[in-house]
């Protein structure tokens, strides 16, 4: 027994349960990777149906999602649309986006949502049709994390019509709150987003919201209330998605 | 004789000896996810599942542990389970999972956990470990769920997301924020400790 806290002891027994260890992991999250996958492409469908306003249960996501949604691939240098979605999916993959974001990106000038440093120039948007809403996806960093969600706008004035953040890792109960319905709440209701020079003019605010087109900020996170204000400006202004907003008729058919 | 006491490392944790309770442990995750049932019993069946199998590999390897590193060799044991149960909630409790965010990662510093593993299984033999793992995440469990209940029930006017509540019931948002949960273990103590007067600490 006494050997037990020997120098050769110790390496065996903690390399044998790091191994053991190492192996129960991985292959859990192997394992698991799969189902955990169709989860996050659901959830992803849902918050579209969120951001939207749509309606559902649990048993019909798909079926609303195929018949009300469209997606379109865009370029963002020009905002033509390169390419509309194949019924059967109706989801960013369809487009095998991977592939052509490889070389595809152009280097930002000035970074403000925090995206490191250059951004892809395809995105992929989601049509509401029925209601002339545009999906964005849009994404930022905020305190810790970065954050991914969708904003909805109207077509035509571009006020907003929702947002959702389905993905980040601020502190909950603090900036985890831009997931909380008093906050998405107030993108509900028509702020507006753009002027007429195209300037963003919407501002989440820490000093509560006192004209047409400011958004209350998150009490106790000044940050992520910053960095929401700025991937919102960074995303609707001429490095996002402010060349597609002036492209009439986006609800057609893609050119080729 | 081994009966009794296998009923009593499974049983006393509850009320005689409750961890939150009595130890004051664990307090942290009681107070971020008993806004709800549903994630209050989530959160129970995986401490429960790890705090059992964190001190049945702990207690079974206890022999060959070396001491100078014991505490980084419960600590690795506990977080792979941690992670599996993790990775098991992803799967297959996604809406549950996104709403505990942080927190089920947060059971490694569970110091029930943690304080089992060191404090009990390092003495005792598997089996017996085992069932004071699963004892003591009764204890959580029996604290978690009825603070659940009680902030579900006046926060929401709910439980398990179903309305109980007549329509005329204003809800308490008091119930939803985290310093009701220290009012209910407050009371839930205080309630123990009126029929086992045994705990109750020299002043």
């Amino acid at each position: 027994m006494s050997d037990r806290d020997s120098i050769k002891n110790t390496f065996l027994v903690t390399g044998l349960l790091c191994f053991v260890c190492s192996i129960l992991v991985s292959g859990a999250a192997v394992g698991l990777k799969d189902k955990q996958d169709s989860n996050k492409a659901l959830d992803l469908k849902k918050n579209i149906l969120n951001v939207c306003g749509i309606d559902y249960d649990d048993s019909n996501v798909e079926s609303i999602y195929g018949e009300r949604i469209q997606a379109r691939l865009i370029d963002l240098r020009t905002g033509e649309t390169v390419a509309a979605t194949p019924t059967s999916q109706q989801t960013a993959e369809a487009f095998m986006l991977n592939k052509l974001q490889e070389d595809e990106e152009t280097t930002l000038s000035q970074d403000p949502a925090g995206i490191g440093g250059t951004r892809e120039n395809f995105a992929v948007v989601y049509l509401y049709e029925a209601e002339k809403q545009i999906i964005l996806p849009i994404r930022g960093k905020g305190l810790w994390s970065t954050l991914w969600g969708f904003i909805s706008l109207s077509d035509g004035d571009f006020t907003t019509r929702g947002i959702t953040f389905y993905s980040h890792g601020e502190t909950p109960g603090l900036g985890g709150e831009v997931d909380s319905p008093f906050f998405k709440n107030q993108f509900v209701d028509g702020k507006e987003t753009l002027n007429a020079d195209g300037q963003v003019v919407l501002n989440v605010t820490k000093s509560g919201a006192a004209g047409p087109n400011d958004i209350d900020g998150l009490a106790g996170a000044t940050i992520t209330t910053q960095g929401v204000d700025k991937l919102i400006k960074f995303w609707l202004g001429m490095d996002g998605f402010g060349n597609y907003l002036q492209v009439e008729d986006k609800f057609a058919n893609a050119s080729n | 004789m081994a009966g009794s006491k296998a009923k009593d490392v499974l049983l006393d944790p509850v009320f005689k000896n409750n961890p939150i309770a009595l130890q004051i442990l664990g307090i942290c995750s009681a107070l971020a996810v008993t806004t709800k049932l549903d994630t209050s019993l989530t959160m129970c069946i995986a401490v429960i599942f790890v705090v059992a199998f964190s001190n049945l590999a702990v207690s079974l390897i206890r022999n060959y542990i070396p001491s100078s590193v014991r505490i980084i060799v419960q600590m690795t044991i506990i977080a792979s389970l941690v992670i599996l149960v993790d990775q098991v909630l992803k799967a297959y409790a996604f809406e549950v999972s996104k709403q505990m965010s942080v927190f089920v990662g947060l059971i490694i510093t569970n110091c029930i956990v943690m304080g089992r593993a060191e404090g009990f299984a390092m003495k005792n033999s598997p089996m017996v470990s085992f069932l004071d793992g699963i004892g003591n995440g009764l204890g959580y469990s029996f604290i978690l769920l009825t603070v659940g209940f009680f902030r579900e029930l006046f926060g929401s006017g709910k439980l398990f997301g179903m309305e109980v509540m007549p329509e005329s019931y204003q809800n308490n948002g008091l119930m939803l924020l985290a310093p009701s949960a220290f009012f209910l273990i407050g009371i839930i103590i205080w309630v123990i400790r009126t029929f086992r007067p045994e705990q109750i600490e020299e002043a």
